[in-house]
């Protein structure tokens, strides 16, 4: 994942002031709405769930921006609000869904097999199957590593899990989806 | 069927799309919602309740004055006809010796001086 790190020190400083801080917010959601988008898309997968995530994370950004210390960079910060975002719905709607003798992962699934939006082969569509049989941290992980190419200096920020289990988590992830190839 | 996947081979590839113009709508979308644009409300507008308030009341004041009006031009004229109907009629019957003995008898003559 390519992030601009100078635009993003460059906004995070005209954040920190009132009159700037709107006009600066417009440049972060121009810079982060892709990347963010990705983020969440790869676990909701449909596209319009993915939409309302992305604004909600962007809202909740904007209200909480006084909160915003700089502690972390703001790249990871809106990530783990995104990431945060998208647990909450993926629980909700297994909620929604307990009484249906469907599992939540063939709800999703079987939305990928209907949506416009997805022009994957038949590889992908069965590596999408097979991300889809990992347990939901593993599939962030492996998500935002295989995909994204993030840092697990950043994933260990957003995650809030030390690179060790990270690295881990990828490596378990990575041979699941391989036996899931070769068992089929 | 099956198919092996090689993950040292594969470059990822994100297997979505969205829809045209997505991106850039998204963030026009979302300048909107950080900076709604106020709503000049115009004076009419703000004016419109006391203007319609004002309305009903006179249009009740105008309707009631018509009101009252028409009920006395109704009544008014037509008692003042009658009466002065009434009067002449009772003249006319009267002797006029009879009413020259009534005002006689009734009118103080005492202070009445006559010149010759």
């Amino acid at each position: 994942m390519n992030i601009d790190r100078q635009a993003l020190d460059n906004i995070t400083a005209l954040l920190k002031n009132e009159q700037t801080r709107s006009e600066a917010f417009s440049r972060l959601v121009r810079l982060m709405s892709k990347p963010l988008y990705w983020h969440i898309r790869k676990m909701v997968l449909n596209h319009d769930d993915a939409d309302d995530l992305l604004q909600n994370t962007f809202m909740k950004a904007w209200s909480a921006l006084a909160d915003f210390r700089g502690d972390s960079q703001i790249h990871t910060w809106l990530f783990r609000i995104a990431t945060n975002e998208t647990l909450t719905f993926l629980a909700s709607q297994r909620m929604k869904n307990i009484t249906s003798s469907l599992e939540m992962e063939e709800v999703l699934l079987s939305n990928i097999q209907g949506d416009p939006y997805f022009n994957g082969d038949e590889v992908q569509k069965r590596l999408q199957e097979a991300i889809l049989s990992l347990p939901e941290k593993q599939r962030l992980v492996f998500n935002m590593k295989y995909y994204e190419n993030l840092s697990y200096y950043d994933m260990e920020k957003i995650l809030n899990t030390s690179v060790g289990a990270l690295k881990a988590s990828y490596h378990h992830a990575v041979k699941k989806i391989e036996n899931f190839f070769t068992e089929d | 069927m099956s198919h092996n996947f090689n993950f040292d081979s594969a470059s990822p590839i994100i297997p979505f799309q969205v829809p045209d113009g997505y991106f850039e709508d998204f963030v026009v979308r979302m300048e909107q919602k950080i900076n709604p644009v106020p709503v000049k409300i115009p004076l009419w507008q703000k004016t419109k309740p006391y203007f319609y308030a004002a309305a009903m009341f006179a249009s009740i004041i105008v309707m009631g004055t018509l009101f009252v009006k028409k009920d006395s031009t109704k009544i008014l004229p037509q008692t003042a006809v009658y009466d002065e109907a009434t009067d002449e009629i009772m003249l006319e019957t009267i002797d006029e010796n009879v009413i020259i003995d009534y005002l006689l008898a009734n009118t103080d003559t005492k202070n009445i001086k006559i010149k010759y």
